[in-house]
Parts: C-alpha cells; sequence; structure tokens
C-alpha cells in the first residue's frame, strides 16, 4: 500500500491509517450490530437448511458476505440485511444443485416469519451480560476455566499463569485459546432465554 | 473466497485453523507487553489474507472484550449484612435525574453471582466469614463463594477445610463435580481430584448429593472420622482413627504426614505443593511404603532420606526430579 502526498487528486490512494480507520469502524459495526444475531440466525440455518452438519460453514459464509459489502458501505438496517444475505445464500445454493421442488422456493420466501424476532433490548443486556457469563464460564473445560478467571479475574501475567497452573506458558496460550473460542460459541449461540445449563 | 456466487459451492469448511489462529491473535495483542507497530504490522498482514481471517478475529475479539467484564467478581471477603449493602434511595435520589436514579438501581443488581478465592502452589490461606465460619484453603485451590449468600460455595479445584456456624435455617453447602456437600455446623475437608472427590468428616454431620441429574444415588450421611471417595461410578466409605484423620488432614498444619504409603502417592503429594515436580521411573519401587512427616515443602529433605534409607536413586532430568531403583 503506497502512501500518497496529495490526497486532494481524484481517485487518490487512501493512506494506512485512514484504511486502519475504516476497517475498524466496520468492524465495530460487525461486532455490535451483526453478532447478537448469531443465535438467531442460526435457529433460522437450522429450520431451513435440511444438511444441519452445513449450518456453521453457512454461517462462516454468511458473515463473510455482510462484511465484504459492509466495506463497501454499511447497512442501514443490520438485521433485515443480515437475514436477506442468508436467504440468498440458501437460495443460490439450492439453484446451484439443481434440486429445487417448487415448494421448496416459496417456502424460502415465507421465512420473514422467523427472521423477525425481537431485536436485542439494550435496556436488559448490561444486566443479564454477567450472569451470561458466569452462565458460560461454567461450562469451559477445567483448565481453560481456570485460565479465564487467572487472566480476566486476577490479572496474571503469562508467567504468572504458568506458574499458577504448574504448566508452560505455551500449554496457557492453548488453554485460553481453547477457552475464547468455545466462550465465544456460548455467549453468540445462547438465546437469551436459555439460562439454564444445557 | 466469496467475491461471486459462483464461488460459493462448495461452502467453505468452518476452519478451526483459522478460528485457532483468530483467537491466538487476540490473546497476542491483549497479552503482548508492549505491542508496538511491527506487531501490528503482521496482525494487518494476516488479517488481509482473507475475509474470513477478519471476521474470525472480530468475532473472537468482541468475546474477549465482554469477558473482560469478569474483573467485576475480583472483591475482598466482604461482610454480609442485607443492610449495608442496600442502597439508601433518599441519598441517591437527592439532586439526581430520573436516569441517574435508573442507573444506581441497574447497578446494584449488577451485583455478582461470586466470589472467587485462590491460592498457588504451596500457599495456604484462611478465610473468616462474617457469621464466624472458617475455611481454610490448601495448596493450588479455587474456591468460589455465593456473593448473596456466603453458606453457598463452590470447589474447583483443590482441597478445603470447612469449620462451619451451626445455622439449621441456612445449611452450608458445597459443590464440587457434581456433588454437594451439606452441613449444619461441622468441622470437614472435600478435595477434588481429576476424578474424584474426597470428603472427610472431623465432626458433626454431613449429607452428600448428587447434583447430577442423571445419577439416581441416594443422599448419604457421614458421621465423624469417616471418609467418602466418590468417583463416576461410586462412592466408597472408609472410616478412620483419629491418627489416620490427622494423617489426612496434616496439610492445615503445613505438614505431610505418611504412614506406610506408597511412594507414587508420596510423591502425588510433594507434587501438589511444589513447583519442583517428582517422577517415579521406575514402576517396581512405585509401592514402596513410606513413613515420615515432612513439611509440605519438604521435597529436598524427603530426597534424601529416599537416597539413604531408602537407597534410591535421585536424577535431574529436563526439569524435573527422577526416582529409580
Amino acid at each position: 500500500m503506497t502512501e500518497t502526498f496529495d490526497t486532494k487528486r481524484e481517485g487518490a490512494e487512501r493512506k494506512p491509517a485512514d484504511m486502519r480507520k475504516a476497517a475498524s469502524e466496520v468492524d465495530a459495526w460487525f461486532a455490535r450490530e451483526v453478532l447478537p444475531l448469531e443465535a438467531a440466525l442460526m435457529q433460522f440455518l437450522a429450520n431451513n437448511w435440511r444438511n444441519r452438519s452445513e449450518v456453521p460453514d453457512l454461517l462462516q459464509e454468511i458473515y463473510i458476505r455482510v462484511y465484504e459489502a459492509a466495506q463497501k458501505q454499511l447497512p442501514l438496517a443490520a438485521k433485515p440485511f443480515v437475514f436477506a444475505t442468508a436467504r440468498n445464500l440458501m437460495m443460490t445454493l439450492l439453484r446451484r444443485e439443481q434440486v429445487v421442488p417448487i415448494e421448496t422456493v416459496s417456502d424460502l420466501e415465507d421465512l420473514s416469519v422467523a427472521a423477525d424476532t425481537p431485536g436485542p433490548d439494550h435496556s436488559l443486556i448490561a444486566r443479564d451480560e454477567l450472569r451470561r457469563l458466569q452462565t458460560a464460564l461454567d461450562h469451559l473445560p477445567r483448565r481453560s476455566r481456570e485460565a479465564f478467571l487467572l487472566r480476566q479475574v486476577e490479572g496474571l501475567s503469562w508467567r504468572e499463569m504458568a506458574l499458577r497452573m504448574g504448566i508452560t506458558e505455551k500449554t496457557v496460550k492453548w488453554h485460553l485459546n481453547e477457552g475464547l473460542r468455545t466462550l465465544a460459541d456460548i455467549l453468540y449461540r445462547t438465546s437469551k432465554n436459555a439460562g439454564k445449563k444445557s | 473466497m466469496s467475491k461471486t456466487d459462483q464461488g460459493a459451492w462448495p461452502l467453505p469448511k468452518v476452519d478451526s485453523e483459522i478460528q485457532v489462529a483468530a483467537a491466538d491473535w487476540v490473546l497476542e495483542r491483549q497479552l503482548t507487553k508492549n505491542w508496538n507497530d511491527e506487531n501490528q504490522r503482521k496482525l494487518d498482514t494476516w488479517l488481509n489474507q482473507s475475509s474470513a481471517h477478519r471476521v474470525a478475529f472480530v468475532r473472537l475479539q468482541d468475546a474477549w472484550t465482554r469477558s473482560e467484564r469478569l474483573a467485576a467478581l475480583k472483591r475482598p471477603v466482604r461482610r454480609w449484612a442485607a443492610a449495608s449493602t442496600a442502597i439508601n434511595l433518599r441519598k441517591v435520589s437527592a439532586g439526581l435525574g430520573a436516569f441517574a436514579i435508573v442507573a444506581a438501581i441497574s447497578a446494584y443488581y449488577l451485583i455478582p453471582r461470586y466470589e472467587i478465592f485462590s491460592t498457588g502452589v504451596g500457599e495456604r490461606r484462611t478465610l473468616v466469614l462474617s457469621d464466624g465460619s472458617k475455611i481454610e484453603l490448601s495448596t493450588d485451590t479455587i474456591l468460589r463463594l455465593a456473593s448473596d449468600n456466603p453458606r453457598r460455595a463452590w470447589l474447583d479445584k483443590g482441597e478445603a477445610f470447612f469449620r462451619v456456624e451451626h445455622n439449621a435455617a441456612r445449611p452450608f453447602t458445597v459443590d464440587t463435580g457434581d456433588r454437594r456437600i451439606v452441613d449444619l455446623g461441622t468441622e470437614f475437608a472435600v478435595q477434588r481430584n481429576a476424578d474424584s472427590v474426597k470428603v472427610s468428616l472431623v465432626r458433626g454431620l454431613v449429607q452428600i448429593e448428587s447434583t447430577n441429574s442423571g445419577l439416581s444415588a441416594k443422599p448419604l450421611v457421614l458421621s465423624p472420622g469417616e471418609t467418602a471417595v466418590s468417583t463416576a461410578a461410586e462412592m466408597r466409605v472408609s472410616k478412620l482413627s483419629p491418627t489416620q484423620m490427622d494423617v489426612e488432614l496434616s496439610w492445615r498444619r503445613g505438614l505431610l504426614i505418611f504412614d506406610g504409603t506408597p511412594l507414587k502417592d508420596v510423591v502425588a503429594s510433594f507434587n501438589r505443593y511444589n513447583r519442583t515436580k517428582l517422577q517415579i521411573d521406575d514402576v517396581t519401587i512405585a509401592k514402596l511404603r513410606i513413613d515420615g512427616t515432612y513439611p509440605t515443602d519438604g521435597v529436598e529433605s524427603f530426597l534424601r532420606v529416599a537416597q539413604h534409607i531408602f537407597r534410591l536413586r535421585v536424577e535431574e532430568r529436563g526439569g524435573e526430579t527422577i526416582l529409580m531403583r
């Protein structure tokens, strides 16, 4: 990425710092507006796609498409955009497979009902968030939970965690890595109503 | 990977390599003390390789940021008395607008569910609750107490000794693994191991229940002098003599007492309390019976006894100390 000295020139390339700022705007939008939809989106995909095992892959592809579209221009309303992307992707894939019974296509048209789940209630989010985190923590593997508590509650460094847990720093990283990925899945995929252990 | 519709099929597999790499990057950035431009450049390079990288990173970074809220759980033991934690609404509302009052009430309800107490390897710690109950934490232990009721505890790791004040209206409970130990005013120890839970009762009465709804085990009531070891499959109770109970709980005095204890158990005990780990390299000596009393950090003196009295060889190898014939 080359820097340009004359930013007023038509079609001038953006500076790296500008690119980074723009990227972080999209990131912030994505985290704020799209990630809270993950639970509803997973449910929507599970209800409407024959092959359950492909659902996580569908989710990834939808996220990539939404992200790339947002890089060009942030959508005005995230929820309809995300679900429209999901519908379009499923229809595209079905079309390519060429096993499309007419009924299936029209079923997809009716999917707007499932997509109109209530949006996040921002006033309740702060209150429930800590409890959801604690419930998610309870579901982590023992060592990962320990690593998370030592880092986020006690604020220990890599070295201190390694000493406390009696393992190498590399193993601490592995436990935190696994814990973070599992925590993310639990946080995003548990609907607000599920408070009990599954 | 997804610039056109044609590229979508077959779907990109949820690449766990990408997820692991993204998580690594999130952790690098959070825990590296001096994150400089060079680090950032490397991260940017990886992010620019694919939207899949970016999306994975944003998602995991968001999860990490949300989990930072857990820091709210770090609090010293506080006296719990409903009056002192209640907010005096009259004081709060004087001079504040409606929004501020709502915020204050919301903050009050954000009471964390539990507080965490832990010890490092070789460390011991005693907690005193406002009702006079005492909890001693052994080495390498993690204990949680419910914030709204410190008579509700979880033992996540290690061992703790509880001396509980009698309160028939509010039994003291300790959850560990899938067991719940309920007690009404007793002295007992709970030890959590990788695959079993051991409860030793000194005085009073405890009841051990299963919190796993899949198991249909009846609750077991322990009498003083008894020890119950429960694994996934069963619960075994043995009666200990006062001397044996003393051996079981010798850690409370900073001691490890061995009384015909197999060498492999001696080694395991020392390893719980010390960072220098011992290992047995010869299966024929694992069952050697050891007697003796050592301070919990008395590894050196035990090794001298092992060499001179039991005639074992001791070697340092790669940070560990090996015992063999």
